[in-house]
């Protein structure tokens, strides 16, 4: 509610000072044509004029009544030394009567409409320059003069009115659309997760993209059907939103006996790497309970693989990003540096390979290289919980 | 340039949002107008020796702005833009009209009658169209009528003050109409960016953003078509050294997708989802630590930083050197073992405490214990957020930016 009350004052108070601003140039122009333009009397205008101007600057501060009062004041003494000095320019004073006391002066009470009393002040004030403007005018136009200043003041008043009535139901609205965005956001953030999670888990799809980015030479032409077949179907069954498999959760399991926390000891991992000049950034779960066999096979892997990438990779940064399930724990680790063809480096990386697998299948776990020149290396390293 | 931003997008869908009444106080006004100007050409009608064209203006216009009301009304607050264009033309035919029949009328400054109401008309269209487009159509309207009565001779020399007011009529309460249309527009972007940015305070620690989970979306379906294509044979292999190509690229950017979009905070997505606060504060949280704090935390953080900016956008300072948010790593705290504390900092250019909203401290107060300090150039917020402990607090970075 308060908000709302913000908004309104503001609008209000925007709304009064450029319509008291547009009445306050239609006065000067007017007043700008003979007989009174360049006259003295005009020139004994302008200083009451900035006094009215500097008031309308002023209507959004604090104090604002006074500045409304003031503008008020200047009017009426603009109106006062065109009756006085200026007796016979009859009609260009009825133009600026009308401009200022229909137009300017029930534009700036518009800022009290939100007040407290506010509509009462607003019509006090109308009142006020009506009765001053039947004064100015002639007893000829005086009857359609009150008429038309009282319309002004109707017209400023309605305004006003609609103008505050305009912002609640839009703030209601504006709410609403937040609140579907907010479910919006959620659905598309679970949809996102859930991408990335099965890339994770079945994570053949960038491999193989990466196989037929080097326009599948080198591989069985109907393996690589048959593996393509099956990602595309993975892949469709993600949009079409259909089950796959869990999701893995970073939940922990309650404490089972003889498990090591590995979270300490990744840090050593990284430390490690860091003295060497690899940068290692972590993802995913921070802290995970391996049994110790498990552990330590599962560390030697990211380490080797982490070695393989400071050496021939020719970048200094590597993520490795951790997940698990019931089941499983996951590391991949990714470089983006010049990637190999796997067929051809078989001797080179030999003993990432052998020492890597080997060390893995001895506690049931298993690694997957995926890589291709120019297109960086991924290693799938899992192991069971 | 870039993308619009999810709020851009959302402003736009929007934009006829809460005008209706507007609207309808327009055409009431119109109304008013018209029938003002209307007894001016019924006292005219006796004067002028061929009341056809003026009479014609008369039916011109109230076809025209007619049709405008009845396609305003059906499309919902929105207006194609030839139509407005070509409502813009009947207008300028309609006052042609009555200039033309007024040419030999004693003080044609006041004689002008349907011609004011063509100009006034472009209040319909405030709430459809932006003033910067509303603004030169009045004013060139207006700018004609007092050119063709300075510069024709067929115009007696007009009546200085009667001219005068009659093109103040034209012009000004178009203007004011379009810049307090253009004020509310604005009251109401700001707060349709503020519900948008609020719904990020429900997410996880570190998340994607509702444009990268589109787009990570559009390359899975690229990557499916692509592999479907050579499971079934119709890209017989091995690939062409384009699709290669495109299968390589594909490769890639679904490998940095893995890697980087999980690593925002929801602070800085909000912020970044945001063209208003993204131009005022600029965050740097290094260990994605803004992603610890507890959703009640998030909200008032992000009301008072929504306040902030309303204070800078009232105080003129808008564009000025941003305010500073860091957000430090999690640290200790010395009386719990169950909770750490998060330090966030907020430096405001150019500000003073007084010159802060009062409710800028009650939302701060709700994200943690504060101090501030005047910091030379301005004034300096430290806040300290108790948040639950992690093992992994204060372990290494957690975040990625794009990278590889």
């Amino acid at each position: 509610m308060d908000q709302i009350q913000g908004k309104r004052v503001r609008l209000l108070r925007q709304t009064a000072r450029l319509w008291a601003a547009g009445g306050l140039l239609a006065t000067v122009a007017v007043l700008s044509t003979p007989p009174i333009g360049g006259s003295l009397v005009y020139w004994l205008l302008l200083p009451l004029f900035a006094v009215g101007a500097l008031c309308i600057v002023n209507l959004h501060a604090r104090g604002m009544p006074g500045w409304i009062a003031g503008f008020v004041a200047s009017t009426i003494a603009i109106a006062l030394v065109l009756v006085l000095a200026a007796p016979g320019a009859t009609e260009v004073g009825g133009f600026a009567v009308l401009a200022l006391f229909g137009g300017a002066v029930p534009g700036a009470l518009i800022a009290l409409l939100p007040e407290r009393l506010g509509a009462l002040w607003f019509w006090i004030g109308v009142l006020l320059v009506t009765a001053a403007g039947a004064f100015a005018d002639g007893p000829a136009v005086r009857v359609l003069g009150i008429a038309l200043l009282l319309l002004g003041g109707l017209v400023a008043f309605a305004i006003g009115l609609v103008l505050a009535s305009s912002i609640p139901p839009a703030v209601r609205q504006i709410a609403e659309v937040g609140r579907a965005h907010r479910a919006e956001r959620r659905a598309s953030e679970l949809e996102a997760q859930r991408r990335q999670s099965a890339r994770l888990l079945h994570d053949t799809v960038l491999a193989t993209l990466t196989l037929l980015a080097h326009s599948g030479r080198g591989t069985s032409e109907e393996a690589l059907r048959e593996q393509a077949r099956n990602d595309a179907h993975l892949l469709r069954l993600l949009r079409l939103g259909e089950p796959l498999f869990t999701l893995p959760e970073a939940a922990y399991r309650p404490e089972p006996v003889e498990e090591t926390s590995i979270g300490t000891t990744l840090d050593s991992v990284k430390q490690r790497f860091d003295q060497l000049g690899l940068d290692v950034a972590w993802h995913g779960a921070g802290r995970l309970l391996l049994p110790p066999g498990v552990l330590d096979a599962f560390l030697f892997a990211i380490s080797e693989c982490l070695e393989n990438v400071r050496r021939h990779s020719g970048v200094r940064l590597a993520h490795v990003t951790i997940t698990e399930d019931e089941h499983t724990v996951r590391a991949m680790i990714t470089d983006a540096g010049k990637g190999f063809q796997l067929d051809e480096v078989e001797h080179e990386r030999l003993g990432l390979k052998e020492s890597v697998i080997a060390r893995l299948s001895e506690v049931g776990g298993s690694a997957r290289l995926f890589s291709s020149p120019g297109a960086g290396t991924t290693v799938l390293l899992e192991a069971p919980r | 340039m870039s993308a619009p931003t999810l709020a851009e997008r959302a402003s736009r869908r929007y934009a006829g949002l809460g005008t209706r009444l507007i609207w309808i106080g327009g055409i009431l006004l119109l109304a008013m107008a018209m029938t003002i100007d209307l007894a001016t050409t019924i006292d005219l009608l006796g004067r002028i020796a061929d009341p056809v064209p003026i009479l014609t203006a008369w039916i011109v216009l109230v076809i025209a702005d007619a049709a405008i009301l009845i396609v305003t009304h059906i499309l919902g607050a929105h207006l194609p833009n030839w139509m407005f264009w070509l409502w813009v033309a009947a207008l300028a035919i309609v006052l042609g009209l009555d200039l033309a029949a007024t040419r030999h009328v004693e003080n044609p400054g006041a004689a002008l009658s349907v011609g004011v109401s063509a100009a006034f008309s472009l209040m319909l269209a405030v709430v459809t169209r932006p003033s910067f487009q509303i603004i030169p159509v009045a004013a060139a309207l207006t700018a004609v009528t007092g050119a063709v009565w300075v510069l024709t001779p067929a115009y007696a020399a007009p009546n200085a003050a009667d001219a005068v007011f009659t093109l103040c009529r034209m012009l000004l309460p178009v203007v004011v109409a379009a810049l307090v249309c253009d004020e509310f527009r604005r009251l109401m972007r700001r707060e349709m960016e503020e519900a948008l940015s609020q719904a990020s305070v429900a997410a996880p620690r570190l998340t994607l953003g509702v444009e990268a989970s589109e787009q990570l979306a559009r390359l899975d379906l690229a990557a499916e078509s692509l592999l479907g294509a050579v499971a079934d044979g119709r890209m017989p292999l091995p690939l062409s050294a384009e699709v290669a190509k495109r299968a390589g690229v594909l490769a890639t950017e679904l490998r940095l997708h893995l890697l980087a979009s999980r690593s925002k905070t929801w602070l800085a997505l909000a912020i970044e989802e945001s063209t208003l606060l993204s131009q005022e504060i600029q965050i740097d949280d290094p260990s994605s630590s803004a992603g610890l704090l507890g959703t009640r935390q998030r909200a008032a953080l992000l009301s008072a930083l929504w306040l902030l900016h309303d204070g800078r956008v009232a105080s003129g300072r808008s564009g000025q050197t941003p305010i500073a948010l860091t957000v430090g790593e999690p640290v200790a705290t010395l009386h719990s073992e169950t909770l750490a504390a998060v330090n966030v900092r907020i430096v405001v250019p150019g500000s003073t405490r007084t010159r802060i909203e009062p409710g800028v401290w009650q939302h701060i107060a709700q994200v943690g214990r504060y101090r501030e300090a005047l910091d030379g150039s301005g004034i300096r917020i430290d806040i300290s957020c108790l948040v639950p402990a992690t093992v992994g607090a204060g372990r290494g970075r957690t975040d990625a930016e794009g990278a590889g």
